[in-house]
C-alpha cells in the first residue's frame, strides 16, 4: 500500500524535502530542544536525580497515580467505547445530538468538573477522584470510537450481518473501534497522569491522597533541579511508551478501515433499544448535562455571565487568536510530518521524539522553553505571544499529527500516480487531489488541536503573555472570586472553546453527514 | 457550487489567520523598557490590580504584571524566576509571604537594596531582611476559623493544640504544611515553641485526623459550608468567607501563649533587571501608607504594619493582639529542610 508512487522528479523531491525539513525543524525548536534543556539537569546534577529514583516515597506516589489512571481508564475505556458504538452503529433516537455534545465535557478543566457538581454533591476521596477523571476523559475514548466506527463500510458490515447476526456485526465494530479507544486512552493517560489539583481538591476532607504530579511539583518547590528532572523521567517514560502504543494504534487503524465504502446503516438494536437509549443518555447526562447545568445554576443570572464576559473579553480575544494560530501552525507542520511518517520503514523514533514534549510534564516543559528562549536574539518572541505559541506547538503537535497522518494515511495513492502520469505538478496534485480528500479531516485536526491549545495552563503560567490566556483568568479567580463568577468564565471557557467547532460543525455539515 | 464552496472556506480561513498574525505580532515586542516595571507577584491578579492601578496613576510609570494562581502554589513564579536568573526579565518581586523570597535570595535571584527604601524605615524591623534583600509590609495573621453554626461560643478552640486535641478529632483541619504560610507557619513554630513541641503538635495533627485541603482558601470555604468546624488559615482568606455571608468567626490563637503568626507581604529588586530606577520605585510605593490603605480595605483586608494606616473595623492592626515573635531570615534559611521533612511525614 505504502509507496507505489512512481519515481518523483528533481523539483519535487525538493519541494518535499524543503517542507518535510521545515517542519522537522519546527517541531524540533518547539518542541525537542526545550525538553532536551530541561533534562540536561541530569547531566548536572546526577548524584540526586539518582538518588530521587531511589526514593520509595515517589514509586509509591507513581505506583498511586497509575492505579487511578488503571482505575479510570478500566471504566472509561469499555464505557467510551460502547457510547462511541451506540451514538455511531445504533439506531437510538437523538443519537446525532449525543454525538454532537459528546465533545462539551473536555472543553472544561477536570478540576471544574470537580469544582461544579461533586463540590455540590460532597463527594471525596479516591472513588471521586476516579469518577471525575471518567467523566472527562470518556469523551476522548468515544469520539476516537465513534471516527473508526464511521469508517466502516456497508458491505462489509452487512457480510457479518449475514453471516453471524447483530452479535457478531457488533463484536466485529467492537474489534475495529478498540485501537482508536486505545489511542484516546493514551492521551488521556498522559493527561490524567501529569493532574494534581483533582486529586488535590477532592480530599480535602478525609484521607489526603497525594499523586505523583504533586511530588513533582514539591520537587520544583524545595529547587532542587536535578531531582525534579530524575523524579519526571518515570513519569516520561510511561506516557512515551503509552502514546507510541497510540501512534502505532493510529497505522493499525489506518490499514484495518482501508478505502472507505459507503457508510454502514445505523443496526436496529430491537428489544435493546431502549435499555442502550438510556445507557446512552445517562453518559451524556452525567458528562455533559449535569456538570454545565450545575454551572449555569451557580452562575445565576445571565447579568453575572455578561459582566465577567465583559471582564473577560480581551482574553478571550487573546485565547482565540492564540490557539487559533497555533492550531494553524500545528496543521501546517503535521501535513509533511504525516508525509514523512508514510515514507519511513520505521517511524517509531519520529513518533516519540514529536510526542516528547506532550509526554513531558507541562512545567518542566516550561523551564525548558525558559532556557530555550530566554536570549538576547529571541527578546521579541520570548516578552510576546510567540513563545507562547511555541509552547502549545510544541506540546500538542502530536495530537494534530495524529490526526492528519491517519487522513494520510487513508488517501488513495493512486490518484497522485495517475495525477502524476497525467503531468499534474506537485503544487496541482497538492492543491487539487490532497487538500480537497483530507480537508475535513484535517479542519477536524485544528479543531481539535485548539480545544487542547485552550487547556493549557501549567507552562503558559510561566510565561508572561501566557498570563493573557482565558484558562489562566479563569484559575486566578478559582477559590479568590464568587462561585457564581468563577462558574460563569468557565462557562465563557466553555463557548470560547466550543466556538471553532459550531463553526466547523456549520460549515462541513455536508461533508460530515457523507462520512 | 459546491466545489467552491470547498475554497471559499480555507481561503476565509487562511485570510482570518493573517489578520490574527498580524495582531499577534503587534501585541509582542513592545518591551522597550521605558517607562515600564515589570512586577512577579504571587498574588493573584484582582488582588494585585487594586495596588497597581493606584502606583500606575501616581507615577505615570506602566506596570507590567506576571501573577500566579491559588493552583500552582508560586512554584512556576519562583522557577521562572531562577530559570531567569542569568537574565532576568523581572524587576520586582511581590510576594505574599516570606518563605520563597529568602529562598530567591538565598538562590542569588534578589539585590540588595542600598540605601533601603524611605518607606521601610516605619516598618517594625523583624518584618523586613536585616541584609537588606527584601522588606515586608501589608501582613496576614495566621487565625483559627470557627464556623459559628457547628461550634458554640464557649466551646470554641482558642489554641493551636486544640487541633490535637481528641475532642476534636476529625473535625479540624489545617492545610497540608508543604507550601505557602502554613509551611512558613510549621517552620516558625520549630523556633518559637521547640523541635519536640513541634513534632509533638505533628504527631497530634496525623493522630487526630485533621483534614488537609490544598490551600488556606479552600479550607476557609469548607469551614463555612460547614464541612469542617474549625481550622488554621489566614485572616485574608477568612474575610473573603466572612463577606459571602457564612456562619464563621476567627479567632487569634495563643493570646495567652505564643501568639498568632503575623506574615508580611514581602518585595524585592531582581538583580540585573531590566528598569532599576523604577523598580525602586515600585517598591518604596508598595511599602508606603497608601498601598498598605488599598490593602487593608480591599476584600482580603490585610493588617497594616505602618502605624496610623486607615483601615476597616474589622481589620485588626498588630498591636491589638499578641503576635508571635519570629525572625524570618532564620526561618527562610530552613524552609526548604522543612518542607521536604513535611512532605514525607504527610504524604
Amino acid at each position: 500500500m505504502k509507496n507505489v508512487s512512481a519515481p518523483a522528479g528533481g523539483l519535487e523531491r525538493a519541494l518535499v524535502g524543503v517542507a518535510i525539513a521545515a517542519a522537522l525543524l519546527g517541531a524540533f525548536v518547539a518542541g525537542v530542544w526545550p525538553v532536551l534543556l530541561a533534562f540536561s539537569d541530569l547531566l548536572r546534577d546526577p548524584g540526586r536525580a539518582i538518588g530521587v529514583l531511589l526514593e520509595g516515597l515517589l514509586w509509591r506516589r507513581f505506583g498511586l497515580s497509575i492505579g487511578i489512571a488503571g482505575a479510570t481508564l478500566a471504566i472509561a475505556l469499555p464505557l467510551g467505547l460502547l457510547q462511541g458504538w451506540l451514538l455511531t452503529r445504533a439506531d437510538l433516537p437523538l443519537r446525532r445530538l449525543m454525538l454532537a455534545i459528546t465533545p462539551l465535557p473536555l472543553f472544561l478543566p477536570p478540576l471544574v468538573h470537580a469544582l461544579s457538581w461533586f463540590g455540590m454533591l460532597r463527594l471525596s476521596g479516591l472513588p471521586a477522584i476516579v469518577l471525575v477523571y471518567v467523566i472527562s476523559f470518556t469523551p476522548l475514548i468515544t469520539l476516537a470510537a465513534a471516527i473508526a466506527l464511521r469508517q466502516v463500510g456497508r458491505e462489509h458490515s452487512e457480510t457479518m450481518r449475514l453471516i453471524g447476526g447483530r452479535r457478531l456485526v457488533f463484536l466485529d465494530d467492537l474489534r475495529q473501534a478498540l485501537p482508536a479507544g486505545l489511542i484516546g486512552s493514551a492521551f488521556a493517560l498522559v493527561f490524567l497522569l501529569s493532574d494534581f489539583a483533582v486529586a488535590d481538591f477532592l480530599t480535602s476532607v478525609g484521607a489526603k491522597v497525594t499523586v505523583y504530579a504533586d511530588a513533582l511539583y514539591t520537587l520544583h518547590m524545595v529547587g532542587r533541579s536535578g531531582a525534579v528532572a530524575g523524579a519526571t523521567l518515570p513519569g516520561v517514560a510511561l506516557c512515551l511508551v503509552a502514546l507510541a502504543i497510540a501512534l502505532r494504534a493510529r497505522r493499525r487503524l489506518g490499514a484495518a478501515v482501508g478505502a472507505r465504502h459507503q457508510a454502514a446503516a445505523p443496526l436496529s438494536l430491537g428489544a435493546w433499544r431502549a435499555p442502550a437509549f438510556l445507557f446512552a443518555l445517562t453518559i451524556v447526562f452525567a458528562g455533559t448535562v449535569l456538570p454545565f447545568g450545575a454551572l449555569a445554576w451557580k452562575t445565576g443570572s445571565f447579568g453575572v455571565l455578561h459582566e465577567q464576559f465583559v471582564i473577560a473579553r480581551p482574553r478571550i480575544g487573546f485565547t482565540l487568536l492564540a490557539g487559533a494560530l497555533a492550531a494553524t501552525i500545528m496543521t501546517a507542520l503535521s501535513a509533511p510530518l504525516a508525509a514523512l511518517t508514510l515514507r519511513l520503514r520505521r517511524p517509531w523514533l519520529l513518533d516519540l521524539l514529536i510526542a516528547l514534549p506532550l509526554a513531558t510534564p507541562a512545567l518542566f516543559y516550561g523551564v525548558g522553553l525558559i532556557r530555550a528562549w530566554n536570549r538576547p536574539a529571541f527578546d521579541a518572541i520570548y516578552v510576546g505571544v510567540g513563545v507562547v505559541l511555541i509552547a502549545m506547538v510544541g506540546r500538542y503537535l502530536p495530537i494534530t499529527l495524529l490526526l492528519t497522518s491517519g487522513a494520510a494515511e487513508r488517501l488513495d495513492r493512486g490518484a497522485f500516480d495517475a495525477a502524476r502520469l497525467a503531468g499534474a505538478g506537485p503544487l496541482a496534485r497538492l492543491w487539487r487531489i490532497a487538500i480537497p480528500l483530507t480537508m475535513t479531516p484535517v479542519i477536524g485536526a485544528w479543531c481539535v488541536s485548539f480545544c487542547f491549545t485552550l487547556r493549557e495552563l501549567d507552562t503558559l503560567i510561566m510565561l508572561r503573555a501566557g498570563q493573557s490566556s482565558l484558562t489562566f483568568h479563569l484559575y486566578s479567580n478559582i477559590v479568590f472570586a464568587r462561585s457564581d463568577e468563577t462558574a460563569a468564565l468557565a462557562l465563557i471557557l466553555s463557548l470560547t472553546t466550543a466556538a471553532p467547532l459550531i463553526l466547523f460543525l456549520l460549515l462541513f455539515r455536508r461533508s460530515l453527514r457523507s462520512l | 457550487m459546491q466545489a467552491s464552496c470547498r475554497y471559499r472556506v480555507p481561503a476565509a480561513l487562511i485570510v482570518l489567520t493573517a489578520v490574527f498574525l498580524a495582531h499577534a505580532i503587534g501585541c509582542g515586542g513592545r518591551d522597550d523598557g521605558a517607562g515600564e516595571v515589570v512586577l512577579y507577584t504571587s498574588l493573584n491578579e484582582p488582588a494585585a490590580r487594586a495596588v497597581i492601578v493606584a502606583f500606575e496613576e501616581e507615577t505615570g510609570v506602566r506596570v507590567v504584571l506576571q501573577a500566579d494562581t491559588e493552583r500552582d502554589k508560586t512554584v512556576g513564579l519562583v522557577r521562572t524566576l531562577i530559570e531567569e536568573r542569568n537574565r532576568p526579565r523581572a524587576d520586582v518581586f511581590w510576594n505574599s509571604e516570606t518563605a520563597n523570597t529568602e529562598r530567591l535570595k538565598g538562590e542569588g535571584v534578589l539585590e540588595r537594596l542600598e540605601p533601603a527604601p524611605a518607606n521601610a524605615a516605619l516598618i517594625p524591623s523583624q518584618f523586613n531582611d536585616p541584609d537588606g534583600y527584601w522588606f515586608g509590609f501589608a501582613a496576614r495573621a495566621r487565625v483559627l476559623i470557627v464556623n459559628t453554626d457547628l461550634v458554640p461560643e464557649e466551646d470554641r478552640p482558642t489554641s493551636m493544640w486544640d487541633l490535637v486535641d481528641p475532642r476534636w478529632r476529625g473535625k479540624g483541619a489545617i492545610v497540608r504544611p508543604v507550601t505557602g504560610t502554613t509551611l512558613t507557619h510549621i517552620a516558625a513554630l520549630h523556633h518559637v515553641i521547640g523541635d519536640d513541641e513541634t513534632e509533638r503538635f505533628l504527631a497530634g495533627v496525623k493522630e487526630n485526623e485533621c483534614h488537609l485541603p490544598p490551600g488556606n482558601g479552600r479550607l476557609a470555604q469548607l469551614v463555612g459550608e460547614g464541612r469542617i468546624h474549625f481550622g488554621f488559615t489566614d485572616t485574608s482568606d477568612y474575610r473573603l468567607v466572612k463577606n459571602e455571608g457564612r456562619p464563621v468567626d476567627a479567632i487569634y490563637p495563643d493570646q495567652d501563649g505564643i501568639g498568632a503568626l503575623v506574615i508580611p507581604n514581602t518585595v524585592a529588586r531582581i538583580r540585573g533587571g531590566p528598569n532599576p530606577e523604577n523598580a525602586r520605585l515600585l517598591i518604596d510605593f508598595l511599602l508606603s501608607e497608601r498601598a498598605e490603605e488599598i490593602l487593608a480595605h480591599h476584600q482580603r483586608g490585610h493588617i497594616p504594619l505602618k502605624p496610623g494606616v486607615s483601615r476597616p473595623d474589622d481589620v485588626l492592626s498588630v498591636d491589638e493582639f499578641v503576635a508571635m515573635p519570629v525572625d524570618f531570615a532564620r526561618i527562610g534559611a530552613e524552609v526548604e529542610q522543612r518542607m521536604i521533612e513535611l512532605d514525607e511525614r504527610f504524604q
